[in-house]
């Protein structure tokens, strides 16, 4: 099972399935407080189950500093 | 109730009526829908400008406008706080000169103030300081003597672009005749703030980091204020987001260079393991804020040094010459 993703843009695939977006980033090693998780364009928690086939796409969205 | 919510976050849904969250804040245990996030983020807001008094009716704001996430969601928060408190709102934005960078958030930049009906200021380095940044930096690595701080370490890019974008952001303020100048100063950037001059020594320069002003107001020093001052940065890219408001999402390309980025990766990792610790920070920073100011009042006492003009540039100054007109002269 390989899961893809979109982190900042450009796609990243990684093997295996996570329970959550907050699993995800940690798998990423992305920190949570720094990255925001869409899933079919809508924002989510991190917190909030992944779907296992997800329809829409998954997106990583860095929260850089400054601003 | 702690079974609600920890049953709510865990599911994704809303604490407060179990629609679909959109967030959850690890520092108070809820899951937040879109519309109960909204909510609690414009409250917070305006509790903070009540809470450290940062606006009077009928006073110009400049709000000093990066293109970025934390100033147009400030923007449009003002925008909307005019409403219920009438002011008038000037964006003010200064351009470094950052090729690749820059151009891009000039351009989101002009747009939300053509949304929201304000007027945009556009001051440059280039023009104030005869050189943009990208200039200043090439010059720094090229020369062995000059851009070196005083133990021979070469200054980091965010050295000059911070002294000079203050003094900057002021004279622009000043010249616009505004009251406050608003900045986008979030609670990430002042827990960094914080700690980065504890491990720096710099007491001094601590007290003198304001909330709604600072020690050396009406001296030619527009007061600044920092309505974001506790909303997580997380949070006010999420508000953006859910709201629709255009920022780009590019980081300047001099940030790695600052230490600034490794103590925000510090606080993160601590933040996640301890949720809260950035909230605590900053409670115990306007906690000791008042012993804080006495102490950079005593020290200005005795090393005589009252607030008064450059003699370079007449800007405010608590010595002879003021940060940006010594390292004018270095570049």
């Amino acid at each position: 099972m390989e899961m893809t993703v979109l982190v900042d843009g450009r796609k990243k695939k990684f093997p295996g399935t996570v329970k959550n977006a907050g699993e995800l980033l940690a798998k990423l090693g992305i920190s949570r407080e720094e990255a925001l998780v869409k899933i079919g364009g809508e924002v989510v928690p991190e917190t909030a189950p992944l779907p296992k086939n997800p329809s829409g796409k998954i997106e990583i969205i860095r929260v850089v500093y400054g601003g | 109730m702690a079974d609600r919510k920890e049953g709510a976050a865990g599911d994704g849904i809303c604490s407060k009526c179990k629609s679909r969250a959109v967030m959850r804040q690890a520092y108070s245990g809820e899951s937040l829908c879109k519309k109960h996030f909204m909510r609690m983020f414009e409250d917070r807001v305006r509790k903070s400008i009540r809470e450290f008094s940062m606006l009077k009716p009928n006073q110009h704001v400049a709000v000093a406008l990066s293109g970025g996430k934390d100033s147009a969601v400030l923007l449009h928060l003002l925008c909307d706080l005019k409403q219920r408190l009438p002011m008038r709102i000037s964006a003010i934005l200064v351009d470094e000169g950052i090729s690749g960078y820059r151009p891009h958030t000039i351009k989101t930049a002009k747009k939300e103030c053509e949304k929201l009906g304000v007027k945009l200021h556009i001051v440059t380095f280039e023009k104030e300081f005869g050189k943009k940044l990208d200039a200043v930096i090439k010059k720094r690595d090229g020369k062995k003597s000059e851009g070196r701080c005083a133990s021979g370490a070469k200054r980091g890019a965010c050295t000059y672009c911070g002294v000079f974008r203050r003094a900057l952001l002021n004279r622009a303020a000043r010249r616009i005749g505004a009251d406050k100048l608003a900045v986008g100063h979030n609670l990430d950037d002042t827990a960094q703030t914080v700690l980065m001059n504890l491990m720096r020594n710099e007491p001094a320069r601590l007290a003198r980091f304001g909330i709604s002003g600072g020690v050396a107001d009406g001296e030619g020093l527009v007061p600044r204020i920092k309505p974001l001052v506790r909303t997580p940065e997380k949070e006010v890219a999420i508000y953006a987001m859910l709201k629709g408001i255009g920022i780009h999402f590019m980081q300047c390309p001099y940030a790695e260079e600052a230490l600034r980025q490794d103590v925000r990766s510090v606080l993160n990792k601590l933040e996640e393991k301890y949720p809260g610790t950035k909230f605590r920070m900053l409670n115990s920073f306007v906690a000791m804020r008042p012993a804080l100011m006495k102490f950079a009042s005593d020290e200005a006492k005795e090393s005589s040094g009252k607030i008064g003009a450059c003699r370079t540039c007449g800007d405010a100054t608590s010595g002879t010459e003021c940060a940006a007109c010594r390292l004018e002269k270095e570049i």
